[in-house]
């Protein structure tokens, strides 16, 4: 149903039909939305990187025609959402869930002092989908809906039926073991 | 190395693996289902008698709100909101192709401190009683002035609300656009479009070189005739319909006009949602219900210290009525407001079925009767119940569901 809904928005983009902005934001704006809440922490920032999710959309397709709309404008509306933290002068600004998942990742990825920089992310994201392919699927999607989807450990837990501190330590434990690979790889 | 760098390359991780974490997509696991919805019961209960002593207290003011809130059918509802997210989404993809030649200097701390920077909170009466003017008049010329602001020239057809008016010279309106890109009413004031005008005395040096009159904000500036529907903000003329005509507007202004005392005195602000337990770690849910009071524990820039804080004036409580309002457009089956206005509080119980089971999301609110509390999202938040209040009651299907809910 969704695929065929998908479907027909994506051949309104290929039309260069404004109708597909409409169906997307009526489709998916409140997922958007959320997701740009949790990573942000700020309705009106959210807003506008819903907004700006769907521009970019309307830019890429075409050419690109995914294959599951939602995931893709996610992946918009996340990147969009990553630009504006980047632009910030304090990640600790919104306060929230976000927050401590910035805080998490810190601690796994440090930041660099001698200057190296991510030189190839290409080989980050193959690192990373090694890292995930190697996890149990809950564990996968647990890992994903804390640092994609900005999830907060209370929510993580009941939606798979385990105790925040369960969920806590299971994150650390994925912390470490990407950390480790990513320092074997020679990427940290 | 940026953590945003690291976080980039997770996004770019095959859409598959995104797809299969989608936490919607993720069912709850049912035994936990339960534990969850018994705790959201007893807070639900604790909720209702809440809202039933606040109900009993204020019983004989409900109808002022009653009245406000016309009803309107879900779809038309629905089709308000495409419209104008259309609107939006159009000015966005215009906007981007928008060239500015030339970018004077702006006065904005100039015009900052002339404009009425709290409209917000004011009511619709507020809303048409302060301007110096109130004009039905044509656009006969759009001149972007700088990236923040526009001058409109209007030919006036009729002056509903202000002194006289020679209505064969035109007036110029400055206009500034909305703080973001988007910006439906900005964008929509073409050449030829037909509006109701709230106008402002010019103040300062660059309004009064370039127009004669200043408009309130980016939002309130007016209501435009768009095709056959009228474009504004609903937040702010909350009571206004957008399958109505520039006629019927500006009758209804009238009748706001003539009102002697306004149907809900004076805004409302949300105050909780008890339809999650209160712990640290998720700011938008810590809710105390023994003490009315709302919590922050331990995390972020309060780290280490607890702060109890009012929830009436806090923009957190904002974000809740927008969580479910997105709940809403997801949950389409069964739900219910149970407005209530007066002169300190009004009320709405959010209730909603998904897959056989209920949830409540029970709000209750102030009125805030006193000038001078600064609330910016007050005015927003009582378009955001009276939006509630009509996508509830829009809903025959309720009627089944509380009848259950009322009589467990």
């Amino acid at each position: 149903m969704a695929e065929n809904k998908d479907t027909e928005i994506i051949d309104l983009f290929f039309d260069r039909s404004e109708d597909a902005l409409i169906l997307s934001r009526r489709q998916y704006g409140a997922y958007l939305f959320a997701l740009s809440c949790r990573i942000l922490g700020n309705r009106e920032d959210a807003e506008e990187v819903e907004n700006d999710a769907y521009l970019d959309a309307w830019n890429t397709i075409p050419p690109n025609r995914p294959e599951s709309l939602k995931s893709y404008l996610a992946m918009l509306c996340r990147r969009r959402a990553l630009d504006l933290v980047d632009r910030r002068d304090s990640l600790k600004r919104g306060g929230g869930v976000q927050d401590l998942v910035w805080e998490e990742i810190d601690e796994s990825i440090p930041g660099s002092e001698d200057g190296r920089d991510w030189a190839d992310l290409i080989s980050l994201k193959e690192q990373l989908e090694a890292f995930l392919a190697a996890l149990s699927q809950r564990d996968r999607r647990i890992f994903l809906q804390r640092y994609w989807y900005f999830c907060s450990i209370r929510e993580i837990a009941e939606r798979h039926g385990l105790k925040e501190n369960h969920v806590k330590v299971l994150l650390h434990r994925l912390r470490r073991k990407l950390k480790q690979q990513l320092e074997k790889e020679g990427i940290l | 190395m940026k953590k945003t760098e690291f976080m980039r390359a997770m996004g770019e991780i095959d859409q598959a693996y995104i797809a299969d974490a989608d936490p919607d997509a993720v069912e709850l696991k049912s035994s936990e289902k339960k534990g969850f919805m018994l705790r959201r019961r007893k807070l639900q209960f604790a909720a209702m008698l809440a809202g039933a002593a606040v109900i009993v207290l204020t019983v004989g003011l409900v109808s002022g709100i009653d009245k406000r809130s016309e009803k309107v059918p879900a779809d038309l509802e629905n089709t308000e909101r495409e419209a104008l997210a259309s609107e939006e989404i159009s000015a966005s993809v215009k906007q981007s192709e928008e060239v500015v030649t030339t970018v004077p200097e702006e006065p904005i701390s100039e015009l900052a401190d002339e404009l009425p920077e709290q409209l917000t909170w004011l009511s619709e009466k507020e809303l048409f009683s302060l301007p110096e003017l109130v004009l039905r008049a044509q656009i006969i010329a759009k001149e972007r002035l700088t990236q923040k602001y526009t001058c409109l020239t209007l030919q006036p057809v009729r002056v509903i609300r202000g002194a006289a008016l020679p209505l064969d010279e035109p007036v110029r309106l400055l206009i500034r656009h909305s703080p973001s890109s988007r910006g439906p009413l900005t964008s929509g004031a073409a050449e030829g479009t037909e509006g109701i005008f709230c106008l402002f005395p010019v103040q300062g040096s660059f309004a009064a070189e370039n127009a004669d009159y200043t408009a309130a904000d980016p939002f309130r500036y007016a209501i435009l005739a768009f095709g056959e529907r009228l474009l504004f903000e609903k937040t702010a003329y909350y009571s206004f319909d957008r399958s109505w005509n520039l006629d019927r507007a500006e009758k209804h202004i009238e009748e706001i006009l003539e009102e002697k005392e306004l149907p809900c005195d004076f805004s409302f602000a949300f105050t909780y949602a008890v339809q999650e337990a209160s712990e640290a770690d998720d700011l938008y849910r810590s809710y105390d219900s023994e003490t009315g009071s709302c919590k922050l524990g331990g995390r972020a820039s309060w780290k280490k210290t607890e702060k109890t804080f009012d929830v009436k004036l806090n923009e957190q409580t904002l974000q809740q009525i927008y969580d479910v309002l997105c709940k809403l457009d997801q949950f389409p089956a069964c739900v219910e407001a149970r407005p209530g206005s007066g002169r300190e509080n009004a009320c709405a119980e959010l209730r909603w079925t998904e897959n056989g089971k209920f949830h409540c999301a029970n709000y209750n609110g102030w009125a805030l009767t006193s000038p001078g509390i600064d609330d910016p999202y007050a005015n927003l938040m009582r378009g955001v119940l009276t939006d509630i209040d009509n996508y509830m009651e829009s809903d025959p299907a309720y009627a089944e569901a509380k009848c259950h809910v009322l009589s467990p």
